[in-house]
């Protein structure tokens, strides 16, 4: 517990009775030293000999600064050139992109464009007869398909055909101001008058309710038919034009307790393909 | 028994240590010399100089107050000795008016700093032989500055004087 006091007054003695190291007896000899420094450095130039080695000594310290500026300017260049880099790529990929969609929006061009060039091919075949085009806008597939089509014409009526750019697809289901509705020709409710293009019988062809699929009705076992027959529409009945492939013979089955084959005849084309119909009278 | 020179660094040590700081604030003048436009430097130096003649006058000696007044001639470009001899002449006046200078607050001892870097600054004025308007003003400036540094060199030094003397 004395430790304390004790520190405490020796260092009040020292703070009081301490003499300075620096008397006049030491201070005049200092002094001395030193202007004759002073005037040996005026007349030999003493301190820029000393300023050279020293700086020279000195260098890789004086060189910290600019080597550290250098890194700096170094690592700014780096990022900045990386940063111009992302930007260039990104603007690239900005090209991409609009190229992708330039490309895409021809494609549709071309695609819709090929597709109108076959609808014209198609529409030759109906000479002296209306024809009118519309343009897909809606599809359904349930409760069952139809597809709807925007039309600029009143003239279409109930009793009209559609085509697209593949054939005969279907039947006008209902005719709306400014819209038709299209049922499929493989819809249940429709029968078609065929004929077979190796035999030239006609027969009636129904549909089955699934996509592209057709039946033949009544078709006699003793009758001449085989797998791959085409089928195209007869014409007859007036309401469907002659000469278009329904599709080809898939499936023959033949039932002991009927008189009957059961046949099946599948198209290959989509009924909502592409973005045009064209629609004609009987 | 709880013996205080158990804690007391060597005078050796000290003396060093004394060295030391009076180098590393002449480094500090020189290279704030480098940064600020003024003609004039912020004498670091001649502060902590002031600082050990009035803390520890017997540890101070002539080798360091000398070695940092060449130091800052060389790399302040004056003639070898300019500030050897200010720095002396302060040293001798400061152990002589220690007893009264460490009497005084800490405002009043800012105020007398204050007025020994005037003298040391217009000391320089009158060696570069280079009156202007500008010199009057970085004069004021500097020492209204010096003024305001004392205070914390006086802090550190006195921190770092304890640290090292008694390890608190």
């Amino acid at each position: 517990m004395f430790g304390g006091e004790h520190k405490q007054t020796d260092i009040a003695q020292s703070a009081i009775f301490t003499t300075g190291s620096m008397r006049a007896s030491r201070l005049y000899p200092a002094l001395l030293i030193t202007l004759s420094v002073m005037y040996g450095d005026y007349l030999f130039d003493l301190s820029s000999k000393i300023r050279i080695y020293s700086s020279y000594i000195l260098s890789p310290f004086t060189q910290i600064e600019y080597l550290a500026t250098d890194t700096i300017d170094a690592f700014d260049s780096y990022f900045a050139s990386q940063k111009r880099l992302t930007e260039e790529i990104e603007s690239l990929k900005e090209q991409i992109r609009n190229l992708e969609n330039q490309n895409l929006t021809l494609q549709n061009t071309k695609s819709s464009l090929n597709e109108l060039e076959r609808l014209f091919d198609l529409s030759k075949s109906f000479k002296q007869k209306d024809i009118f085009l519309g343009k897909i806008s809606n599809f359904k597939k349930f409760p069952k398909e139809i597809i709807s089509v925007d039309i600029r014409t009143n003239k279409i009526t109930n009793d009209m055909v559609a085509f697209n750019a593949f054939g005969l697809i279907g039947v006008i289901d209902e005719l709306l101001v400014n819209t038709v509705k299209i049922k499929p020709l493989h819809d249940l409710s429709l029968k078609i008058p065929a004929k077979n293009t190796r035999t030239l019988e006609n027969i009636i062809i129904t549909g089955t309710g699934e996509s592209k699929l057709f039946q033949i009705e009544e078709f006699k076992k003793n009758g001449d038919i085989a797998l791959g027959d085409e089928i195209i529409s007869s014409g007859l009945g007036g309401k469907f034009p002659e000469g278009f492939s329904l599709g080809r013979v898939i499936d023959i089955k033949e039932n002991d307790e009927s008189n009957f084959l059961s046949v099946k005849v599948e198209n290959s084309f989509d009924f909502t393909f592409g973005s045009t119909v064209l629609f004609t009278g009987p | 028994m709880n013996s205080l020179d158990d804690k007391k660094t060597s005078i050796f040590n000290f003396y060093f240590f004394v060295g030391l700081t009076l180098i590393v604030a002449s480094i500090f003048e020189v290279i704030l010399n480098n940064y600020i436009l003024f003609k004039l430097t912020l004498p670091l130096t001649l502060m902590s100089l002031i600082y050990w003649n009035v803390a520890t006058p017997r540890s101070i000696g002539f080798f360091w107050t000398m070695l940092a007044g060449f130091i800052l001639d060389i790399f302040l470009g004056y003639l070898l000795g300019t500030h050897v001899v200010i720095f002396l002449l302060t040293s001798y006046f400061s152990q002589r008016y220690f007893h009264r200078f460490r009497a005084l607050f800490r405002l009043q001892q800012s105020l007398i700093v204050a007025m020994i870097v005037l003298i040391y600054q217009i000391y320089f004025i009158l060696i570069s032989n280079n009156f202007s308007n500008s010199l009057i003003f970085e004069l004021m400036i500097l020492t209204f500055i010096s003024s305001l540094f004392w205070p914390i060199i006086y802090g550190i030094l006195r921190y770092l004087r304890i640290k090292l003397t008694y390890g608190q």
